[in-house]
């Protein structure tokens, strides 16, 4: 299991973007498909795992708007699932600067 | 129909499901390796076996396992413990539950510890027999016992063994 430190799986940075708005589980897999061309196309034992991942780090919590209306969960990230989502942003904009060089050529 | 059908081996058993829905029969049960099955369209269901995070024997949260599955068309069928058996229409695509190497191994090391679990309990259980046998070697009670330990201890030791096997080439791919 991986660290705070280390950088997220793929699976994880599209299901914390996908919770920036209160989403349900087929809800994160279809945004997930749309956002990559259908590259990424999440499992469902995938995101189970880690969406019990993002609740147990209290990087997403439980959406309970309407109780009765349907059974359904619905996910919304917490702030410290967005710094930990900066985090991130900030290690893959490097990584993309500096891979820029390569085509600089300097 | 009924088969009997024992492997303690996710992959094999999901493979043997699917051939037989392939030939027009659908698992509807599974209790203590018996497994029962009703007649459907060949093909008609994808077949998976997952094991519910959870801790030895029980799952986390069943309950909301069952509705989140639900909720992707996919059927919970039959729990066995942890162990769980699902099935998903093939006409409404493909049906893998796991995406990523990254989750494939965190799927066998929760199988391996459960399976690791299994060793120490049934090692444990074993000592009765083992002791009978030594007061009572003539015993055929005693040996019959001591057998069928061995029969589990082994079972369980090779889906161990398998476990290791998966996650090690997983692994192999991320590097």
């Amino acid at each position: 299991m991986e660290t705070k430190n280390q950088p997220l799986t793929e699976a994880l940075f599209y299901i914390l973007l996908s919770t920036r708005k209160p989403v349900h589980g087929y809800g994160i897999i279809q945004e997930v498909e749309e956002l990559t061309g259908g590259r990424v196309s999440l499992g469902p034992g995938t995101l189970y795992g880690a969406i019990n991942t993002l609740l147990e780090r209290n990087w997403i919590v439980l959406h309970s708007a309407e109780l009765g209306s349907r059974r359904k969960k619905e996910y919304v990230i917490t702030p410290q699932g967005r710094e930990a989502f900066g985090v991130e942003m900030r290690r893959l904009r490097e990584l993309v600067q500096n891979g820029e060089k390569m085509e600089d050529g300097a | 129909m009924i088969q009997w059908k024992f492997t303690f081996d996710k992959d094999e058993e999901e493979f043997w499901l699917n051939e037989w829905c392939r030939q027009g029969w659908a698992m509807t049960k599974f209790f203590c390796g018996v497994v029962t099955f009703a007649p459907c369209q060949p093909g008609e269901f994808i077949y998976r076996i997952d094991l519910i995070p959870g801790r030895f024997l029980q799952a986390t949260d069943y309950e909301g396992y069952v509705i989140f599955m639900d909720e992707m068309g996919i059927e919970v069928l039959q729990r066995w413990g942890r162990w769980t058996y699902l099935r998903k229409r093939t006409a409404e695509g493909p049906f893998e539950l796991y995406s990523d190497t990254e989750s494939k191994i965190t799927f066998y090391n929760r199988m391996r510890r459960l399976f690791l679990f299994a060793l120490v309990v049934e090692v444990l259980c074993s000592l009765s027999g083992w002791n009978m046998l030594v007061s009572f070697p003539e015993s055929l009670l005693a040996q019959g016992l001591v057998g069928l330990y061995i029969v589990i201890i082994a079972m369980v030791l090779r889906a161990v063994w398998r476990c290791s096997w998966r996650i090690t080439e997983l692994e192999r791919q991320l590097k």
